[in-house]
């Protein structure tokens, strides 16, 4: 665990150093902000209810883009420059290096979302009569969140082990996230599959279990789904990068 | 501790990129790995460094197979790749820190290891900021960071300019002390000054492993004497000397003498001089350079 948390520290210390990861948080929250509160039809300002439903809705769009950007050079970086190298050659596991890089995804991912926080108080005040918003709901969704950012981070680092160049595994990770987010949804519209299998299909997406947790039921195979797809991407990526010592 | 590396191969597709490599490297001493560009030395370090499973042959640190026992054997090697590779947006001494902590290294050391390698000065700089010379030596202090058993360096020499060549010529030699240290290079008077032993490889193969000196004689064929005398002699009548087949004049009464096959001149040249009355103010044995050697070798 200490060799994790090493890595881990050096990560985010790395993360919070270069003004270009930074920023792409504050530009996240810039749009994130401007759509919650100002955009017409939806935006908070705009409309007559103390919610925050269009904040959830929202949010997964920007995580499609936003986790494999805060991710993308997470082992690429290390693949291509070469420092991988470094960590292979010393007393540390391929688990340990998969599991430290995921785990500093997630810290990453966390401390950006922690601000929005901020929004349950500001809509919380500003409903009338004060307080009256369904909390319940939204705890639901922030349940909800952090399993959809568990699932975009391992996709993400997947990306980043099979990718060597970053920009490259930043469009695939983004990608793969959006497939997994949406493509069974419209796949499972299709007329051949209506009235059949296409609960099953939406089953196997993520936005299908997202909306569930956010109707505050967080089920037993939601979860297990969830975490299946995690622990798939991270054995997929602990076998990308083993096989480094077998190029 | 030594390294035995035995019968080690790596085929990348139909090319054999290392093949039936064997050698031992023991502990004290400075082993040149040399070869053209493409021979497979950086491909056979990563395999003797642990980084790349060869496809067949075996690796060993002392008694310990790498590949049986990898973590364990993992603590006793420091490796510097050819690339340097270097957190560059880290400073000097975060960066050493961060590799100190994986080996469970004290700030003593680290400190001791920065003041070594001359880095004291740069140590609170970020990486990129360092000029190449100081990037390589960064790349060294994590390698010795941890007081490897077994050093393997790629390449540790490029970049420096003779100031630091001479520092980083020391302290290599100073590890060597009580470790096994493997230096490749394409700068060959360094490895010349530096290395006990040469391993020459040429498209995966080994084509010479031993001392300088050993393979130099190899391939000299000839004894070849410089001498300058004094008074000035004529060529023709070093010829009578019976070992020498041939004498050049170089000019301000030196010669060059080429002995006949298999002929050691030293000890009748010293009579024949002493016997003629002559005073020999200098008698060197050429050798055939570095560069000439390396040619020979991979040619």
């Amino acid at each position: 665990m200490k060799t994790i948390l090493t890595i881990v520290r050096k990560d985010l210390s790395r993360f919070f150093s270069q003004t270009t990861s930074v920023m792409s948080l504050v530009i996240f929250y810039i749009i994130l902000g401007l759509l919650l509160w100002y955009m017409p039809n939806i935006g908070i300002l705009d409309g007559y209810y103390a919610s925050l439903d269009s904040f959830f809705s929202i949010v997964p769009v920007l995580l499609v883009f936003l986790i494999p950007a805060l991710n993308m050079d997470s082992l690429s970086g290390e693949i291509a420059g070469g420092t991988l190298d470094l960590l292979l050659i010393r007393p540390v596991t391929t688990f340990q290096i998969v599991a430290a890089k995921y785990l500093s995804g997630l810290i990453i991912v966390f401390i950006g979302l922690l601000p929005s926080l901020g929004y349950i108080f500001t809509v919380y005040y500003l409903a009338n009569p004060v307080g009256h918003i369904d909390l319940g709901a939204i705890f639901g969704s922030y349940i909800g969140l952090v399993f959809l950012i568990i699932a975009f981070t391992a996709i993400s680092l997947f990306a980043s082990a099979v990718v060597s160049v970053p920009v490259t595994a930043l469009m695939l990770a983004i990608g793969l996230c959006a497939f997994w987010y949406w493509a069974f949804y419209l796949i499972s519209s299709l007329p051949v599959f209506y009235g059949m299998v296409d609960y099953w299909i939406q089953y196997l997406g993520l936005d299908f279990h997202y909306q569930e947790m956010g109707q505050g039921l967080i089920s037993f195979s939601s979860v297990v789904y969830i975490l299946s797809l995690t622990y798939i991407f991270g054995q997929l990526t602990w076998w990308k990068i083993q096989s480094v010592r077998y190029l | 501790m030594n390294i035995s590396v035995e019968n080690l191969t790596k085929k990348y597709g139909r090319q054999i990129a290392v093949d039936q490599l064997s050698f031992t490297a023991t502990q004290g001493e400075v082993l040149g790995f040399l070869g053209p560009n493409g021979a497979g030395k950086t491909t056979s370090l990563r395999m003797i460094a642990g980084l790349l499973k060869p496809d067949s042959g075996r690796v060993l640190y002392g008694d310990l197979d790498i590949w049986d026992s990898p973590r364990e054997a993992r603590r006793f090697i420091g490796y510097l790749p050819e690339t340097n590779p270097l957190y560059l947006e880290m400073y000097v001494r975060e960066a050493l820190a961060f590799y100190g902590r994986i080996h469970s290294v004290s700030k003593d050391q680290i400190d001791r290891t920065i003041e070594r390698l001359g880095l004291s000065r740069e140590a609170h700089k970020q990486i990129k900021q360092l000029s190449k010379g100081y990037r390589q030596r960064v790349g060294l202090a994590v390698a010795i960071l941890h007081d490897p058993q077994i050093l393997i360096l790629d390449e540790p020499v490029s970049g420096l300019d003779p100031n630091q060549l001479s520092d980083i010529r020391v302290l290599i030699r100073e590890l060597a002390v009580n470790r096994t240290i493997i230096f490749s290079s394409h700068i060959l008077s360094e490895v010349e000054l530096i290395c006990d032993r040469l391993l020459v490889i040429h498209e995966g193969q080994r084509k010479a492993f031993d001392s300088l000196d050993t393979l130099q004689a190899q391939q000299d064929g000839r004894q070849i004497i410089v001498a300058e005398m004094e008074p000035a002699q004529n060529p023709a009548q070093l010829t009578q000397i019976p070992s020498v087949q041939s004498c050049e004049e170089l000019g301000s009464s030196r010669f060059r003498l080429i002995a006949q096959p298999g002929q050691d001149m030293r000890r009748d040249l010293y009579n024949w001089t002493r016997e003629h009355n002559v005073t020999l103010l200098e008698s060197r044995v050429e050798h055939t350079s570095m560069a000439s050697l390396f040619e020979k070798l991979t040619q």
